[in-house]
């Protein structure tokens, strides 16, 4: 009823509304540092007003809800780009450590055993029944394979140690799973009671930012404000109430596959369905550029072994084959199959003089024919279905890797661009700014003030009708 | 747009960590002088520096050949040369003997038994642990002291450039005993003086000259060889210092621009935190009241 009381009641309700705008604008100040916060606001609007004569009397103000400031579409586009930063993230970062292997910028490496392996060829070549000629030879030649082996270890250890950092990651996927299950529960809860579920709803998107950063995800939200999140192939790691895991199995290579499991705990192998994330980011590491690069240095190490091995067969050493009393031919330079076994045939390492220099038998120990064949393999066409030279295939698999983690550190670069602006249009329509939120305590503490004064107002007329009885 | 507080700070730390990381890749250029430290940073170039590399180290053991190839050759000459010496000696004493019948007979054949022994001596001459008149038979030592060659038509072969190779003559069947057989004449020479037969001892005129002759050609060939080789080192020399060249101006960085880089890096760092300093620290707070 609109009387003098009705004042005080407006009075009242202002006051209390008002120090609720000051309270929320607390709440704001001090998330200001809060990753994922959305700034709440009190939505304030006029009371219930009262018939009356000469027309409708309001009655003030209160406060209908506490709204989250956030724009419903950006979650999303962060989380897929998320996804691909943290895919480059941990390409570029395994390439990085591929890439000191074929690092030879300081001179010593792969290429530089190779030349100083033809070399010491060519040193046979100028004294073939030289020892010291030979024994050199046989030390380039260990030194060459060793080189293949260690490179070779190198590559087979990073495959090793993002096999384990998969396998690290699937936990914490799973952890996230089964909470952003949990906070799906109690954001249905709040929400059914007709309440907004601001501070869950920010949590549980951090949640998703951060699962999206491991995995490529899918998510949409159901009417009850519950998220399905979907990954590779379509399987559900979350559909609440259910967290699905995933885990691993290990595959023919002696690494692990990563497998969905359903919830009769069937595993769906989903490695190659995996889109994106850090997850991605490492099998690719794992199954493919560092397989890739054994494979071409696998194929170089086989084929200088084959060349090697054929030209050395034909000649002739200067040891004689206790058999026959001729000069031991058909023996191999090489042995093993792979750059990670290869190395300098026993029986060569035994004795240096079964090096077959001559081409052939009564031209023993002088003639260096089979020695300068030898030598002369350095320039052939003989990689690539003879296309290209040992040197040349391998100086191109070098700047092959350089080409791949230039591309990751480019990609990964646009990736944080991107994700940086998307965060920065969040930012500017959730985040907290403290010049805004002082205006805002100025703004509230005024009409607090007001308000206050009102009451002081009726109370001094209430005075003034007390006093003329 | 609204600008909040975490957009500013979240701004300044990703312009600081960049700034640093471009000053740091700039402080590793010019500590190691070099503008490729890895093959990222320029993939094609990094794979020109290896092949360049590679062609420099064959580059060096070509020349390590021609050397080895130059000092045998200036070795094989120089035996020649003796060889030559004796073989005028043996003619000149030919020569005497048969003009005067009488003189000093004894004497004649002790100097030409010892210009056959050193001949024998010379024909087998080593090289380090090799004999160079043996063909590929270098372990042998290729004249028994009747004269059977026991080597054979090899020859020495040396690598001086991609697919180039130059052969050196090592046949001592050609220079001995090619049209004539020198040991043969000796023989026949002192035959001859011990039997006082003048015919004999005049015939061997004709074949010392001859044997002359054919050592002059060898003596000729490997003059050639050793100018040829001479022209391949150089021209080793100058494809290394092309190569050398090239290979600078791929991986090297200039200096000047590397330290202009440098400051001018230093000093946008610097600028940064200025800005950040100032940036981060006023509020509204500071204003109100």
């Amino acid at each position: 009823m609109p009387d003098i009381y009705g004042i005080l009641s407006t009075a009242t309700r202002s006051l209390l509304t008002q120090q609720k705008a000051i309270d929320v604008t607390g709440q704001n100040i001090a998330n200001v540092n809060t990753p994922g916060y959305s700034r709440q606001r009190v939505v304030m609007e006029p009371s219930a007003p009262i018939n009356f004569q000469p027309g409708q009397m309001g009655t003030g103000v209160k406060a209908a809800e506490i709204q989250r400031i956030y724009d419903g579409f950006i979650g999303g586009q962060i989380n897929g780009e998320n996804a691909k930063l943290g895919q480059w993230e941990a390409t570029e970062s395994g390439l990085e450590r591929i890439e000191l292997i074929f690092n030879e910028s300081s001179g010593v490496g792969l290429e530089q055993a190779m030349g100083e392996f033809w070399s010491a060829w060519q040193d046979l070549v100028n004294n073939p029944s030289g020892y010291p000629e030979r024994t050199a030879l046989l030390s380039r030649s260990e030194t060459l394979a060793r080189t293949f082996n260690t490179m070779s270890e190198n590559l087979q250890q990073i495959q090793l140690d993002y096999d384990r950092t998969i396998a690290g990651t699937l936990d914490e996927i799973n952890g996230l799973s089964r909470q952003i299950v949990d906070l799906n529960d109690k954001i249905s809860q709040v929400e059914i009671a007709g309440q907004n579920s601001n501070d869950y709803r920010d949590q549980r998107e951090q949640l998703l930012k951060e699962l999206s950063g491991l995995i490529e995800t899918n998510t949409y939200e159901n009417d009850q404000g519950q998220v399905t999140v979907l990954t590779g192939g379509g399987h559900p790691l979350v559909q609440s109430p259910h967290a699905y895991t995933l885990s691993t199995v290990t595959n023919a290579g002696g690494l692990q596959d990563v497998v969905w499991m359903d919830r009769s705990g069937t595993a769906v192998d989903i490695t190659t369905r995996i889109g994106g994330g850090e997850l991605k980011g490492w099998l690719d590491v794992r199954d493919g550029y560092a397989q890739d690069y054994l494979d071409q240095l696998d194929a170089l190490a086989g084929s200088i072994m084959t060349e090697v091995n054929a030209i050395h067969q034909s000649g002739f050493g200067m040891t004689n084959d206790p058999l026959t009393g001729t000069p031991v031919t058909g023996q191999d330079f090489f042995a093993g199959t792979t750059a990670a076994t290869m190395t300098v045939d026993a029986a060569i390492v035994l004795d240096v003089n079964r090096i077959a220099a001559a081409a052939t038998a009564a031209t023993v120990p002088g003639d260096n024919r089979n020695a300068v064949a030898m030598a002369n393999l350095q320039g052939q066409l003989t990689m690539n279905g003879a296309s290209t030279t040992f040197d040349n295939y391998y100086s191109a698999l070098a700047s092959g890797v350089g080409n791949d983690v230039r591309n990751a550190s480019a990609n990964h670069e646009y990736e944080d661009a991107m994700v940086t602006h998307l965060e920065n249009y969040r930012e500017s329509v959730s985040g907290v700014s403290l010049d805004e939120e002082m205006i805002n305590l100025v703004k509230f503490q005024h009409a607090y003030d007001a308000a206050a004064k009102l009451i002081t107002t009726v109370d001094d007329m209430l005075n003034t009708v007390l006093n003329m009885v | 747009m609204r600008v909040t507080n975490s957009m500013m700070t979240a701004t300044v730390k990703r312009n600081l960590f960049r700034q640093a990381e471009q000053l740091a890749n700039k402080q590793e250029t010019m500590a190691s002088g070099k503008r490729i430290n890895r093959p990222s940073d320029d993939p094609l170039g990094y794979g020109k520096v290896l092949d360049y590399r590679k062609t420099l180290t064959s580059l060096g053991q070509y020349d390590r050949n021609i050397q080895n190839a130059k000092n045998r050759t200036e070795f094989i000459e120089t035996t020649l040369e003796g060889v030559e010496e004796l073989m005028v000696d043996a003619k000149n004493w030919a020569v005497n003997q048969f003009a005067s019948a009488s003189m000093d007979r004894e004497a004649a054949i002790t100097s030409v038994q010892n210009i056959r022994e050193q001949m024998v001596q010379m024909s087998n001459s080593k090289m380090g642990n090799v004999y160079v008149f043996a063909g590929f038979q270098t372990l042998t030592p290729p004249f028994a002291s009747d004269g059977t060659y026991n080597g054979d038509n090899g020859y020495y072969s040396v690598m001086t450039a991609d697919n180039m190779e130059m052969q050196v003559e090592a046949d001592g069947s050609r220079i001995f005993q090619g049209a004539e057989d020198v040991f043969d004449a000796l023989d026949q020479l002192i035959v001859g003086l011990q039997t006082d037969d003048v015919t004999l001892i005049q015939s061997q005129i004709g074949r010392f000259e001859q044997a002359q002759e054919q050592v002059q050609m060898v003596r000729a060939e490997s003059g050639a060889k050793y100018q040829q080789l001479q022209l391949v080192e150089q021209q080793t020399a100058k494809l290394k210092l092309t190569f050398e060249e090239m290979m600078d101006s791929t991986e090297k960085a200039i200096i000047e621009e590397t330290v202009i880089d440098f400051n001018n890096q230093e000093l946008a760092y610097e600028l940064a935190l200025n800005a950040a300093a100032k940036i981060i620290q006023p509020t509204l707070m500071d204003f109100l009241r």
